[in-house]
């Protein structure tokens, strides 16, 4: 990829990162501070902050990719993300915050008054910080490969590196300000492409999203294949192919299916909710779908961290529906670059590799 | 080790008043019979407050997938072109979430100040 642009723009909002999060050195003096900001975060820019730090890149290169290729049943992640928001809004924010207590465990065993209790939510803390790292740091190396052709771990280690010094550096006030950024450089940055991407779209003459034989090529693409796999063309003969070896479609081919990569064709089945594709689709599977997404945002130690921050209850709650907002206004784009995608970037159906859609 | 770990400060409820809430507060302080009944009252307010716009997502939100198993012309549907599960997943349900929100958000807040009124009235 050759975009003079990508190196610049990555290095400048590096920079901007550090710069914002080292203006948040000055403010690290007490504990209060460093863990807490000193309870002196307005609603607004806690809201953004919390925004910033959830609508990672799961949330929007993720959810891109699931929607190219599954369709509408992965809807329900956006949705179930918000909804955990609002649960979030209900039972959570106005007594956590007026608790009193630092942290989470902290919070535990003021409570329920066991210390035990206290060790044990700090290792779940611990663990559900390390899972949430693993995809980050995909995601980071990932864009990094994709969008510069950069190696994957340089990706990794220069978002690790960077956060690292920040957080050390400037605690909560730091990070607050700077995440707080990062989520309208994050909306920015994503909406700004999609409006001109659906202004080409109309342009095009609005190509058919679900044309009914299936996901068609829109320019002439030629596939390097990596795997041996067997292919199954428009027109249901199956071809089997080896490393090494090149395919040629012209604009108008049909995107064949691919053995080793699991992903909705029909466009019956892409459209409509409880198509008959996978193993275990199904009711139940969309409501533990369901019940896993909002749950999980219910509890992510993180974020609950965050209403600490704020200067009392009341704030923590209006912190929390500014949050709902500024989440579901984000959710609206990544579902526009996966139905988009499924047009534009069909051939990523074959490798399965749908997050780099976006 | 000579420090002591930060104090935590437990708050009932802050800056629902301007006014002066020194003797609200004391009121609280003083962990009277009373107190403690009207205190649990508003937190039993704000759970079933919260419990009642839960069901109305529940219903609302979580009954959309039975929809769609049970009524399958409802999933074809198409409104301006784009399929019924489409718009209202993608699209009407973070507005929908949204409004649940700031009614919560408003209505607690009401029920707080319900509850410092009644706790000043014996001032008067």
């Amino acid at each position: 990829m050759g975009n003079p642009y990508v190196v610049p723009a990555i290095v400048a909002v590096t920079l901007i990162t550090v710069a914002i999060g080292s203006y948040g050195l000055k403010l690290a003096r007490t504990t209060s501070d460093f863990l807490v900001a000193s309870r002196v975060v307005s609603p607004t820019w806690n809201a953004a902050a919390i925004g910033g730090e959830y609508l990672s890149a799961a949330s929007f290169l993720g959810v891109a990719g699931l929607i190219l290729k599954y369709g509408v049943e992965m809807l329900w992640y956006p949705v179930g993300f918000a909804a955990g928001y609002l649960a979030l809004l209900l039972f959570v924010a106005a007594p956590l915050r007026r608790s009193g207590a630092f942290t989470l465990p902290d919070f535990c065993e003021v409570r329920l008054g066991s210390r035990r209790l206290r060790k044990l939510a700090t290792a779940f803390v611990v663990f559900i910080g390390w899972l949430y790292l693993v995809p980050q740091l995909q995601g980071a190396g990932l864009t990094l490969s994709t969008v510069a052709g950069q190696p994957y771990a340089l990706g990794a280690l220069l978002v690790g590196g960077v956060v690292t010094a920040n957080v050390a550096l400037g605690g909560m006030r730091a990070i607050t300000f700077v995440q707080a950024f990062q989520y309208w450089l994050k909306l920015t940055a994503l909406a700004v492409p999609a409006i001109f991407l659906i202004l080409h779209w109309q342009a095009d003459g609005r190509p058919e999203i679900t044309p009914p034989q299936g996901p068609v090529f829109r320019a002439a693409t030629t596939v390097v294949v990596e795997r041996p796999a067997t292919l199954t063309l428009g027109d249901g003969s199956q071809v089997t192919v080896e490393r090494d070896d090149r395919l040629s479609f012209v604009a108008g081919d049909p995107v064949p299916k691919v053995s080793t990569v699991d992903a909705t064709f029909g466009a019956a089945d892409w459209l409509l909710p409880g198509g008959d594709h996978g193993a275990d689709r199904g009711l139940f599977a969309t409501y533990s779908l369901i019940l896993a997404t909002f749950l999980g945002t219910m509890g992510l130690p993180h974020v609950l961290v965050r209403f600490y921050t704020n200067p009392d209850g009341n704030a923590a709650r209006r912190t929390t529906l500014v949050v709902l907002c500024l989440v579901g206004l984000f959710y609206l784009l990544p579902t526009l670059y996966g139905a988009l995608g499924r047009v534009y970037t069909p051939q990523l159906l074959m490798t399965g590799r749908t997050d780099a859609v976006v | 080790m000579t420090t002591s770990p930060p104090r935590r400060t437990r708050i009932v409820l802050a800056d629902v008043t301007r006014h002066d809430t020194d003797h609200t507060r004391a009121e609280l302080a003083e962990q009277t019979q009373v107190g403690e009944a009207l205190v649990r009252g508003l937190v039993r307010a704000q759970l079933a407050l919260a419990l009642r716009l839960a069901l109305v997502v529940a219903i609302g939100l979580g009954g959309l997938p039975l929809l769609f198993a049970v009524a399958p012309q409802v999933s074809g549907a198409e409104l301006f072109g784009v399929g019924l599960p489409w718009l209202l997943l993608g699209l009407a349900a973070f507005p929908f979430l949204a409004g649940v929100g700031w009614a919560y958000a408003r209505l607690a807040e009401r029920n707080e100040q319900d509850f410092v009124a009644v706790v000043r009235r014996p001032e008067r």
